[in-house]
């Protein structure tokens, strides 16, 4: 795993893991609409037994959101320890409550 | 009456384990670690499964079981559209502001999130406004929540409401005074058997219909008063206008990272693997439980082909009564009162801890009290709210009912820009977010009550463009935030 990440190194890669999810959510919801918009004025064609564009954006969106979190997940976002030694201690609100181990 | 037994016997059964979960972990309180850290976010240890699971049970409520799937049934598949946003609301928060608020829960020594709003902004006024706010929409949802559970159990087991809403809501309070890792095991537990009341729904349904082929074909033959076939189209016939169709990917989709009850959740897990492995199971449960359940609601008219006579929210009874046998339909009504129960205990436990720890802090001038008070203090703050509540959901009051309709898009107004631009804008400061509330809530308030509406849209595109537009006007306005709260909430932009 190497050396331990800092305080702000963690929070770079929050930043960013951040960004990649909205990224995901965003595509999932362009996807969603393009399949409304091509297959929405066909209600009579089926796919699964059906609606066509049912089965695209609302099965298929699903599907798409379990596939991209799994690869977001498992290579995108990064492991590191939650508690952070380095962290400031300035806004401690209640002393009694430090979690560290 | 003689069915009616059978029915109450799972229901029993399901309330008696709960409440002997409850009982159990209130006499271990105290006994592990910090005592209030434990009470209000089971000390920070939850694992990933329990975490998707608490997340997905407090969001789902009784309305995913009854009203949506009954809405459903009247609409057609046009309102699998307006739910389908869900299938990205299991990931979003988490993947967000997940592990910030992991990290600065830590780092500031924050239990709940109006202690993070604190830390952030440094300012009393805003922690009191939002801390205000967050109780009264709280009590007014757990209101909304145990009248909807009391209503199915009276429809399903023809036993009193008020008889129900006593064995059930006491219950519920009980174990919530065992504090959050109670809450979560119990959402767990939940969680489950509200998909279990799932897949029972949908076996009959597939199978009174005479298989999905057969359903689909009566459906498209259907005319609900939009023309034949509207059932079929993504905009139910017209019924459901697109840009209202298209503000519910906000209201239901990218606003829910605002929803304090799920924000708590992502301080009260162990490490980043749980919080990876809850973003999955998450986004599977949620997506299969909300695309499902309302999916059911459109089958669901191939079996209850006409309009029940108390409406589209009676749907679902209807067809749990007609179609079951009394042991499957005792199983199946534990569904939306899990839904229920989870959703209040999860609510009940958020709202004490705001007045005990923030309204508490935030108004008091002398010392603070010390934690071992706090934690007696807590479980009887717990157990007057919901005693409380049980006794405005027995004698329904009209101004409850009418808070509970905005109370969803409220708290989304009202939270998702201080937190959003908080953890993730350094500009932002207490001006913003004040400016963010007043301007957010009292246009989106203003449009809901006056009636006044933005072309199709839902008024929360109201309430969270204006409350954008407060936030960045109020920042920029404003004071910088300081050189301390820079280094501990942007370590990397100093």
């Amino acid at each position: 795993m190497g050396k331990p990440m800092t305080y702000a190194e963690k929070f770079r890669a929050t930043d960013r893991e951040a960004v990649l999810t909205l990224a995901l959510a965003i595509a999932i919801a362009a996807f969603f609409w393009g399949a409304v918009a091509l297959f929405g004025d066909r209600p009579q064609d089926l796919l699964w037994g059906l609606p066509l564009w049912f089965s695209v954006s609302c099965l298929g969106g699903y599907l798409l959101s379990v596939a991209g979190v799994a690869i977001l997940t498992r290579f995108l976002m990064r492991d590191f320890d939650l508690d952070s030694p380095d962290a400031p201690a300035d806004l401690r609100q209640f002393e009694g409550d430090h979690h560290g181990r | 009456m003689g069915d009616s037994i059978f029915i109450l016997l799972p229901i029993i059964f399901f309330l008696v384990i709960l409440l002997g979960f409850g009982l159990i972990s209130h006499s271990h309180l105290g006994r592990r670690g910090e005592a209030t850290t434990e009470y209000f976010l089971a000390g920070r240890g939850l694992r990933g499964i329990v975490l998707a699971m608490t997340l997905v049970a407090t969001y789902g409520s009784v309305s995913s079981f009854v009203s949506g799937p009954g809405v459903a049934w009247q609409m057609g598949f046009g309102w699998v559209v307006f739910a389908a946003p869900q299938i990205i609301t299991g990931f979003l928060i988490l993947g967000v502001v997940g592990k910030r608020l992991a990290l600065l829960s830590r780092s500031t020594s924050s239990l709940t999130i109006i202690d993070i709003i604190n830390a952030r902004y440094q300012s009393k006024p805003l922690a009191g406004t939002l801390g205000l706010l967050l109780l009264v929409f709280f009590t007014a949802m757990i209101v909304g929540q145990f009248i909807g559970g009391a209503q199915i159990f009276a429809a399903i087991t023809g036993y009193d409401y008020k008889a129900g809403l006593l064995l059930f809501a006491v219950v519920t309070v009980v174990y919530t005074t065992g504090g959050f890792r109670t809450v979560a095991v119990t959402d767990l537990i939940c969680a489950v058997l509200m998909l279990v009341g799932m897949f029972a729904l949908g076996a009959v349904i597939i199978n009174d219909g005479g298989g999905i082929g057969a359903i689909v074909e009566r459906l498209a033959a259907t005319d609900p008063g939009k023309g034949t076939g509207a059932l079929m189209t993504p905009n139910a016939g017209g019924a459901l206008p697109y840009p209202l169709l298209l503000s519910a990917w906000l209201l239901v989709g990218f606003g829910t990272i605002g929803l304090p009850q799920s924000l708590v959740r992502c301080m009260s897990y162990r490490s980043t693997s749980d919080l990876h492995t809850a973003m999955v199971v998450a986004t599977v449960v949620c997506g299969a439980l909300m695309i499902g359940m309302t999916m059911l609601g459109v089958l669901s008219r191939a079996v209850v082909p006409e309009l029940p006579a108390n409406g589209t929210d009676a749907v679902i009874p209807t067809l749990v009564v007609a179609h079951m046998h009394p042991i499957l339909a005792g199983i199946t009504i534990i569904g939306p009162l899990a839904a229920t129960m989870s959703t209040v205990s999860s609510l009940l436990l958020s709202a004490s801890a705001t007045i005990v720890r923030d309204l508490a802090l935030t108004f008091s001038t002398g010392p603070t009290t010390t934690l071992a008070n706090s934690l007696r203090w807590s479980v009887v703050t717990t157990s007057l709210l919901g005693a409380a509540a049980i006794l405005l959901a027995m004698f329904p009051q009209d101004i409850v009912v009418w808070v509970n309709m905005f109370a969803f898009g409220g708290l989304e107004t009202a939270f998702l820009w201080p937190i959003v631009l908080g953890l993730f804008w350094p500009r932002m400061n207490a001006q913003g977010a004040l400016l963010c509330i007043f301007l957010g809530i009292g246009c989106y308030l203003a449009t809901m009550i006056l009636g006044i509406k933005l072309g199709t849209c839902h008024n929360i595109v109201v309430g969270l463009s204006m409350g954008l537009l407060g936030s960045v006007a109020g920042s920029l306005l404003g004071d910088r935030p300081t050189e301390t709260v820079r280094r501990v909430f942007f370590p990397h932009r100093c």
